[in-house]
């Protein structure tokens, strides 16, 4: 084994290989050698909408052993390369009731509606210091817009409609890095810095807003409407300025690049929208800019049909046509598989690379990657676990909680599936993303929560 | 057993077990607010169709502008920005439990919409203050550009954007951070981040109306309240002049603004903007038919015939809830009329008269009847959940758990046929026999909405009935049949009434029986709905909030 010094050394100079500074390598070499606590971590969530075929999806055989393909058309399959970091964890149920698709809103909160609890993401974020940036591949119709079927996120007191463009979240994401998004002009002799001007017309701003909540007074419903407005630009102001940053200049994606001037709730443009998106999560995930980065793939009662150009070419709706589809359910199986294989591709390819905030690790390794989504069986519409009947034969069916990366040692290695007890609320796979991720819970929303000790390395 | 439990047991079995059979294939919230919870402080759909004794005042409000309100407000205040500035940054404004884009308990500023507001002030500050348009903006900017020339470009957009006179306070904080910003680098820049502050200030970006110590609201914010209620806009100069000079203060001047502020292009958009919402007939843009190949070709045409269709009975004829369902014309392009195979025209659209038994007024609107139609066939239940949600304002009951495919339902001659086999069961019936009979109504228009005599050569019944919320049945055959006996209806008035009155008041805090006088006059023929809408100015939430 390496020992800390020799490993410091190594990682300073492949650092440097990487074209980073050398005090920043030296950093990186600095932290390669920190142990599991301080480890540079960063969480991806993923919602993909309409829960699952579980008998394409479910990696368990029948003699128990965990196999990505091991059911129907193997829908996870596309995760083979990294099956070491992917852990299933069954028997979960949606917290407080919430079922159908209307559990959109419990998913990240923990509360069928949403409550007053803000989504994990940014209590997490919250908790590090950090913004919680939330991207979307969602071609609303524009006839329809942001609705209740859209409300995952929720930031501040706000249901967060997420940037649907690309350009506007790889440039929100990779703000300060390097000279296309530092906002500094030359006027006559005097280099302005416009960061700063903006710093205070945002301190403005807050002074205005206390003034007017002071006009408010007593009116609850309006002074909660001022202080959610409040918050978020005292995020605004605030930035981030937390934790590491591994790059210097912001990452070339000629994905982002190709979608300047396009329509990004053009349904026909979604997949490129969405591999956009996975890409610049990735990549700002290995900046050290995205540390908590959320990814809304569509809406529920979304029905973009599945046949859009670099898509699984089955022309159906997403939802009415594929997830409600009577057995055989290989058309939805595959329509689903597809956001996998896109994730695949996208991220974890990305993702499977020396940290260069941990040269000792990938950074995969200090990633956690969170899939989820609404309801257990897209047909059933349950969002609970246990036996169940399903067109007409039964099913156990439970609310997929897919796990991928090592959340910086946290997780034990993965390529298995973990078994709760049938029913025990997704809320408690919440709070073990947030301990993981350094922002230990007791509880969500008044809510008591347990770690799943299971998954803890 | 007694009787109210022997006629709740049904329903509630309905609810435990849900329905087994085929429900509709698009299951939760979509069709209806009965499973979503209210995005805000939104009275619910049989709320606002209830009638009050007399009118209630609202509670104090900030309303944050619409995306378009916003937008409209920024080009009045720099009427030169023209096509330079591409507009408001903003995504699409959040849809309340009524699914409106207006509520004002649904309209917050997250940390989404505040990265939104900011980028759209750079831009606009940008444009405003670049070296192209800078001077014709501001002319001392050429000559003079200095404390002075800023203070100028303060006093000058101030108003426009506040909608009222800044206080010295603010008039002063603005020019120190002008100040400070030309200081550090120039007079442009200077401005430019003035702007920016200014577009980013609550003060902007909500509009009060607050009121005084006695819940009065005061001239300039009465002047605000028509300016975006009737116009869309903010208020021009001389309405706020107006209003500075006590001159809104008689019920008289009020209905003379607020007509005149509709008869303004934005002023027609923003009634019209309550019709796409409350109707949803732009969701026939979203859909597909598979077995009618031009289908592509007529779904904006469609659009534009609603449209048109709502402009000649609302504000060209002046016409009321009972025109609105009773009109036997339609208009239609060089597209629509063969494909519906009725009318004749050369070019654009022209007004036609429906054959016979055709349907009539807005339920035979192709947009409405493709709209609410599946790829394949009609859908009885959503067609069913239009009228019943949107006409007599019931909640719809919330979808069971289990909703599979329609099209997986066993065979059956038609459509109805199949709908009525798979909901028979006791468990569906319980609810499904509430809405689904008014569907029925609809079904000599196929699924693209075109009349059919007959669907698979089987003929069409389209006879029904259905229990009305006071109790009272209601039976008809056929979609004129319908039309006509909801027309007549005074619950249909009082529910389109109730729910234009909480579309003009954003919700109105939650609060319902905003404005009981406009809708008895509406419900008594005395105004049309456009009249209704201008007479709101007269109902007391209008110009006092409750203390």
């Amino acid at each position: 084994m390496s020992s800390p010094r020799l490993l410091q050394r190594r990682t300073f100079l492949a650092a440097l290989g990487l074209g980073l500074s050398a005090p920043l390598a030296l950093k990186m070499a600095r932290l390669a050698v920190a142990d599991t606590g301080t480890r540079p971590k960063r969480l991806f969530i993923l919602f993909i909408p309409h829960g699952f075929p579980l008998e394409h999806f479910d990696p368990v055989t029948g003699n128990g052993d965990f196999a990505l393909n091991a059911n129907g058309i193997g829908g996870l399959t596309p995760l083979e390369p990294y099956k070491p970091y992917v852990t299933m964890v069954r028997g979960i149920g949606m917290a407080d009731g919430a079922s159908n698709h209307g559990a959109i809103r419990a998913a990240l909160t923990g509360f069928q509606d949403g409550s007053s609890v803000d989504s994990i993401d940014y209590v997490i974020a919250q908790g590090l210091g950090t913004t919680a940036h939330s991207l979307g591949a969602i071609p609303y119709k524009k006839t329809e817009g942001f609705s209740v079927d859209s409300h995952l996120m929720k930031h501040g007191g706000a249901w967060v409609r997420a940037m649907e463009s690309p350009v506007d979240a790889a440039a929100e994401l990779f703000a300060g890095l390097g000279s296309s998004t530092t906002s500094s002009t030359t006027t006559g002799t005097m280099v302005t810095d416009e960061a700063k001007f903006q710093e205070e017309a945002l301190a403005l701003s807050e002074k205005q807003l206390a003034r007017l909540q002071s006009r408010v007074a007593g009116l609850t419903t309006e002074q909660t409407k001022l202080a959610i407005h409040l918050q978020a630009v005292q995020a605004l102001k605030a930035g981030d300025n937390s934790g590491f940053r591994s790059c210097t200049t912001a990452p070339k994606l000629a994905s982002v690049d190709a979608l300047a001037g396009v329509d990004p709730l053009d349904e026909t443009q979604f997949a490129k929208v969405f591999g956009a998106q996975l890409e610049i999560a990735a990549n700002a995930m290995i900046c050290g800019s995205g540390r908590v980065v959320s990814l809304q793939a569509l809406w529920v009662n979304s029905n973009i049909l599945m046949n859009f150009p670099g898509g699984p070419g089955i022309p159906t709706e997403h939802h009415i046509g594929l997830s409600h589809a009577g057995i055989p359910r290989e058309p939805y199986a595959r329509a689903q598989q597809w956001f996998f294989q896109q994730l695949a591709d996208k991220m974890l390819s990305v993702l499977k690379q020396p940290d260069p905030a941990d040269m000792a690790h990938t950074v995969l390794d200090n990633s956690l990657i969170y899939i989820t989504t609404e309801v257990s069986d897209g047909g059933n519409h349950n969002s609970d676990a246990g036996e169940t009947w399903v067109f007409g034969r039964p099913m156990y069916t439970y609310l997929p909680q897919l796990l991928i990366g090592g959340a910086g040692g946290y997780l034990k290695p993965g390529g298995r599936a973990v078994k709760v007890e049938d029913k025990r609320p997704h809320t408690d796979v919440l709070a073990t993303i947030a301990d993981a991720m350094g922002v230990p819970l007791t509880s969500i929303g008044g809510k008591p929560v347990k770690l799943i000790q299971e998954l803890k390395a | 057993m007694n009787r109210l439990w022997m006629t709740l047991l049904p329903l509630a079995l309905g609810f435990v077990t849900g329905c087994n059979g085929v429900i509709d294939s698009r299951g939760s919230e979509q069709t209806g607010t009965g499973g979503g919870p209210p995005t805000g402080n939104t009275p619910s759909a049989s709320d606002v169709r209830q009638r009050c004794p007399e009118s209630k005042v609202a509670p104090p409000m900030l309303r944050r502008l619409t995306r378009r309100e916003l937008e409209n407000t920024i080009r009045d205040a720099f009427p030169q920005l023209g096509q330079a500035w591409a507009g408001v940054k903003l995504g699409p404004d959040p849809l309340s439990t009524l699914k409106f884009t207006n509520d004002s308990s649904a309209l917050v500023v997250g940390p989404e919409t505040a990265k939104e507001i900011l980028r759209t002030a750079k831009d606009v500050a940008g444009l405003v203050t670049g070296s192209a348009s800078l001077s014709t903006i501001l002319p001392c900017a050429a000559t003079a550009a200095d404390q002075a020339c800023a203070s100028q470009f303060i006093d000058n957009v101030g108003p426009k954007l506040y909608r009222r006179t800044l206080t010295d306070a603010e008039r002063s904080e603005l020019l120190t951070y002008y100040a400070s910003v030309a200081g550090r680098s120039n007079f442009a820049m200077g401005l430019k981040w003035a702007l920016i502050s200014m577009l980013q200030s609550p003060d902007v970006l909500y509009r009060s109306e607050i009121g005084d110590a006695s819940g009065q609201l005061t001239p300039e914010e009465i002047a605000t309240e028509l300016a975006y209620t009737f116009g869309g806009t903010a208020p021009s100069t001389d309405l706020l002049g107006k209003a500075s000079r006590g001159e809104l203060g008689s019920a008289d001047a009020l209905v003379r603004e607020a007509q005149a502020l509709q008869q303004t292009d934005r002023g027609r958009e923003t009634l019209r903007q309550f019709f796409r919402e409350w109707a949803g007939y732009e969701k026939v843009l979203g859909t597909t038919k598979d077995a009618v190949t031009n289908f592509a070709q007529v779904q904006t045409s469609m659009v534009q015939e609603t449209q048109r269709f709502i402009d000649e009975v609302v504000f060209a004829s002046g016409g009321s809830v009972k025109d609105l369902l009773t009109a036997k014309y339609t208009f239609v392009d060089t597209t629509l009329a063969p494909f519906y195979g009725f009318g004749a025209t050369t070019a654009g659209f022209t007004r036609a008269d429906r054959p016979a038994n055709w349907g009539m007024g807005l339920l035979a609107q192709g947009s409405i009847l493709a709209g609410t139609s599946h790829p394949k066939q009609t859908s009885p239940v959503f067609r069913g959940l239009l009228v019943y949600a949107k006409l007599l304002c019931n909640v719809p009951p919330q979808p069971p758990n289990i909703v599979p495919n329609i099209d997986q339902a066993p065979p059956a001659n038609t459509t109805r046929e199949r709908y009525e086999n798979v909901h028979a069961q006791s468990s569906c019936a319980a609810c499904h026999h509430a809405f689904e009979p008014f569907g029925y109504a609809l079904e000599h228009f196929d699924e693209s909405g075109r009349y059919r005599a007959t669907e698979n050569t089987y003929t069409i019944n389209a006879a029904g009935s259905a229990q009305l919320a006071d109790g009272a049945n209601l039976a008809f055959d056929g979609l004129d049949d319908l039309a006509t006996k909801l027309a007549n209806l005074p619950g249909v008035t009082d529910c389109v009434s109730g729910l234009l009155a909480t579309y003009a008041f954003a919700g109105g805090g939650g609060r319902v029986c905003l404005a009981e006088e406009a809708r008895t006059a509406l419900a008594n023929g005395t105004y049309g709905l456009r009249d209704f809408y201008t007479q709101l100015v007269n109902a007391p939430s209008f110009t006092r909030r409750a203390r």
